[in-house]
């Protein structure tokens, strides 16, 4: 007999719905083929289904059986097939009559037990089905908490294959995962929560403005100077996402399987600090199954290079595209997958090999040359892109031991950030930007007009300074969001005074 | 050139590796550039005196195609060869040269204020410090010769303008780890030379010496760098560059082709001092290169001044070392200008009129007190992290403050 039930196969982050038809034969030689370019794991489940099958209290059946999963010149990978095929199965051999099965996309992993094991991506997943008109759906009750958000659709979420067979003949009551609306939820006294930063005054304003704007940022200090802490904070004053960021951002971990069963949607910003011995496919993504890399797992948040100049020069050059597009192609074999990647650079340095380099207190022990090269390491493209540069102070023990006075807290700078925020927004409806770090330079004539006084100051600055003329475009851009912060329309030469003190140190020869 | 010297010369220069004794007993073994040209392989003293392998590589190439290549080569890379058996025409230029540059660079320099003075820390002051006039004596020192010394160099392969060469030059030497004071002394000095006419000669490094040849090519002033290799060995050197592109002058002492080696800095440093006419030691730490040059310059009876620093920095504990044991101080640039004319009057000092605000005294009492770092400036003084970052910048740029490696120093006496 043959059944014909739906499923889903995943690619990239869009899934297609996939027929999984199941047919069997009584006369002949038993046996089982799965059609349809399906990959090891999947032809693999014909071992998971029969003893499934068996040790649900159902029968396999002794025929030959035959499934195909449509269309049949698409790759399918993945274990999310196991489910359906083993109902068709099931189906097929008589020991399942449902009427209802078929509207369902069902997907799911069987364990040798009969369990329903959880998948990857199941968010990604339910998403594209409603996006195709589907509106029912099996999943693995360990992925209900990715089903939680969606509305519209009837989620029944299962833990083995026996209750997913009773709750499609209607003979036990279905676990449907109940829509909660989205609330963007914020963790109450954070631990890295600005307030626990004491002095770093500067750096703390770098930090403000660059995200306000989403300037990419560098800190340079000695060792022990609180630049990770600097970094951590980050996302805590990072205004609250959307439900369509939290919703991509989910889509993108759930893919590649870290998401928590426990949190199932994310609420916070992501904050990746990939170490710099990583490859530059584990930073990008691909590899097998084209899964998506750190630069897109942080996205929507934060990716945090500690320690710049110890990156290959290799893999910083594979961030730069991703840098600039705010997506990456992962291209494979009759694949190309898209990951968005739009994410604030924080990135840490020394001043010198040995890290105390300007310190009053520690000796320098480099040669002019060390110092040289390691400062020379950074350059290029990727440099290109990071317009404020801070230098961090090291902490002395009257600063940590000082139990007065209290910084700012995250709530009270997100606050200001958002207002700013709010000013790009204006600024740049109906343009393809959201932000003043991706100015053109047609448009930074617009809006980054400075008056006769603030030009004077730029011109002496320039000559001073020995700036450059990449380096005069960043200011500018600063500027515009320091003006920005200060609630002002125009730039003026405060505005700009200050975004000099934020620039790159290639003044610095 | 007589043709036969000029090959001679060349082939001697490019692959003899020589030194100046050696090259001169050559010289001697025969009577004439043509004998020695034409009969070098027949003479076998010449084979004891430079060994056997320099011997053969010297007999190989002396022949007119590697001859007519070497000098099409050094023609399209504009090098020159000098040499003290043959005279070069600088001499009649000498004094043309000093007129023009000296009226040129005075005027290049007279404080130009870009914006108005409305605003105390937007003002333009010239943080380079007061403008000179010198007045010129005849009888000051001259240029000096490099060919006089027991142990100069057997040739200079030069790349520039060698007419500079007579000028009165200053050498320049500091360490390559300078510290913001040192870079700041450096600019300071290197613009009162420049302004006075004087030529800076520097050993073309990083640190200090980077900065007096920016600062001499940019206001226009005669910059001479000595090079611890070869020409074509130079690879990137910005520094190098702007000194040619600014009409300097590059020298080495060795062939084009020949790289870096450990031993070729102290050779390079004694050519420092053997042409310089007063050495001056900006920064230097202990055992910093830079010192060698006084050493250098002590033996040849030449004047060496040193800039002292603070008593706790580890980039003057050199100079400060010298001051004690053997040199001059110079506190300003007219102590080593003094050198070289005799009567000099430092224009009046513009008394800049600073409108500070009570915030801006606030902050510039901070930096008086030894408070560099911004974070510090917030405790002591109160005032918003930005709100100082924007004074120091508008400070900055008008020259009252300046930014070291360990934060913001005043640059003028306030």
């Amino acid at each position: 007999m043959l059944t014909s039930y739906k499923s889903i196969a995943l690619m990239g982050l869009d899934g297609y719905i996939t027929e999984v038809e199941v047919d069997m034969s009584l006369g002949g030689l038993p046996g089982y083929d799965t059609v349809g370019l399906a990959d090891t794991a999947v032809k693999e489940s014909k071992e998971r289904i029969h003893s499934a099958i068996k040790n649900s209290g159902y029968r396999y059946p002794s025929a030959r059986v035959v499934v195909n999963l449509a269309p049949a010149d698409v790759k399918k990978e993945g274990t999310y097939f196991d489910l359906a095929i083993a109902l068709g199965i099931l189906a097929s051999s008589g020991q399942l009559k449902s009427a209802i099965a078929p509207e369902y996309v069902i997907i799911g992993e069987l364990s040798l037990v009969g369990k329903v094991r959880r998948v990857n991506g199941v968010l990604p997943i339910l998403i594209s089905a409603k996006q195709q008109g589907y509106t029912k759906a099996i999943i693995p009750f360990d992925n209900r908490g990715e089903a939680v958000h969606i509305e519209g659709m009837e989620v029944i979420a299962v833990e083995s294959l026996r209750e997913a067979c009773e709750v499609l003949e209607g003979k036990r009551q279905p676990q449907i995962v109940e829509h909660i609306p989205w609330k963007p939820k914020r963790v109450e006294d954070d631990a890295h929560d600005m307030k626990y930063i004491k002095g770093q005054y500067v750096a703390k304003r770098a930090l403000e403005i660059a995200i306000a704007g989403e300037h990419n940022v560098l800190f340079i200090g000695p060792p022990g100077a609180g630049k990770s802490m600097l970094a951590k904070a980050v996302p805590t004053v990072m205004p609250d996402m959307t439900f369509e960021e939290a919703l991509e951002t989910t889509k993108i971990h759930s893919i590649a399987g870290f998401l928590d069963e426990r949190l199932g949607f994310l609420r916070e910003r992501p904050f990746r600090s990939p170490h710099h011995t990583a490859t530059p496919i584990a930073l990008v993504g691909g590899g097998r199954n084209a899964k998506p890399g750190e630069v897109s797992l942080a996205n929507n948040g934060v990716l945090f290079l500690d320690e710049l100049p110890e990156y290959s020069r290799h893999v910083l050059e594979t961030l730069r595209q991703p840098i600039e597009d705010g997506y990456i192609t992962v291209s494979r074999h009759l694949m190309i997958v898209k990951y968005p990647c739009k994410f604030t650079l924080v990135a840490s340095m020394n001043p010198c090999p040995c890290g105390n380099y300007g310190s009053k207190k520690h000796e320098c022990t480099c040669s002019a040359s060390q110092i040289h090269r390691y400062r020379a390491k950074l350059s290029g493209p990727l440099m290109d892109r990071i317009d404020i540069h801070v230098e961090v102070d090291g902490v002395s023990f009257e600063d940590l031991s000082d139990k007065s006075g209290q910084s700012e807290s995250s709530a009270v700078v997100r606050a200001r950030i958002e207002k700013a925020r709010a000013v790009q927004a204006e600024r740049f409806k109906g343009t393809d930007i959201s932000y003043n770090a991706q100015m053109s330079n047609a448009q930074m004539k617009d809006y980054c007009k400075i008056d006769e006084r603030s030009n004077l100051l730029l011109k002496t600055a320039f000559d001073r300074l020995n700036l450059s003329a990449r380096g005069y475009n960043r200011i500018l851009k600063v500027a515009r969001t320091i003006a920005d912060l200060d609630g002002s329309e125009q730039i003026t030469s405060g505005h700009v005074a200050e975004a000099l003190q934020y620039r790159s140190y290639d003044k610095n020869k | 050139m007589d043709t036969y010297e000029k090959k001679a010369l060349y082939i001697t220069a490019l692959y003899g590796g020589l030194t100046a004794k050696q090259s001169k007993e050559l010289y001697g073994m025969f009577s004439n550039a043509e004998d020695l040209w034409r009969n070098l392989r027949k003479r076998h003293a010449a084979c004891e005196l430079l060994g056997d392998k320099k011997y053969k590589v010297l007999c190989d190439n002396m022949t007119d195609s590697v001859y007519a290549d070497s000098v099409k080569r050094l023609e399209r890379e504009g090098i020159t060869i000098l040499s003290p058996h043959f005279n070069f025409e600088a001499k009649a230029f000498e004094a043309e040269r000093n007129a023009s540059t000296f009226d040129k660079t005075n005027e290049t320099n007279r404080s130009t204020s870009t914006f108005d003075k409305t605003n105390g820390a937007e003002r333009n002051a010239n943080g380079l410090g007061n403008t000179y006039e010198a007045e010129r004596n005849e009888e000051a020192i001259g240029g000096s010769v490099v060919w006089d010394y027991y142990d100069s160099p057997s040739v200079l392969f030069a790349r520039g303008d060698t007419r500079l060469l007579e000028t009165k030059m200053v050498a320049v030497c500091g360490t390559r780890k300078a510290t913001g004071y040192g870079k700041r002394v450096a600019e300071v000095f290197t613009a009162a030379f420049v302004q006075s006419g004087i030529s800076v000669l520097t050993g073309v490094s990083l640190g200090i010496e980077a900065v007096a040849v920016d600062v001499a090519t940019k206001l226009g002033g005669n910059c001479i760098g000595i090079l611890p290799c070869g020409f074509y060995a130079l690879s990137d050197d910005r520094c190098a560059r702007r000194i040619v592109d600014n009409g300097g002058l590059l020298l080495s002492e060795y062939a084009p082709d020949v790289g870096v080696m450990s031993y070729h800095y102290l050779e390079r440093n004694r050519l420092l001092a053997m042409l310089a006419d007063v050495v001056l030691i900006v920064e230097a730490g202990n055992k910093s290169g830079a010192l060698s040059v006084a050493e250098f310059a002590a033996e040849y009876g030449k004047n060496v001044y040193a800039v002292p620093g603070e008593l706790f920095s580890v980039a003057s504990k050199g100079t400060n070392k010298l001051i004690k044991e053997m040199c001059g101080v110079a506190l300003e640039p007219a102590d080593v200008i003094r050198d070289f004319v005799d009567v000099y009057k430092p224009v009046e000092e513009v008394k800049n009129d600073y409108n500070f605000s009570e915030e801006e005294y606030k902050i510039i009492d901070a930096l008086k007190a030894d408070t560099t770092t911004v974070n510090g400036i917030v405790e002591t003084t109160g005032i918003d992290a930005a709100k100082i970052v924007r004074i120091l910048g508008l400070l900055e740029i008008g020259g009252i403050v300046f930014k070291s490696e360990d934060g913001y120093r005043l640059a003028v006496e306030l």
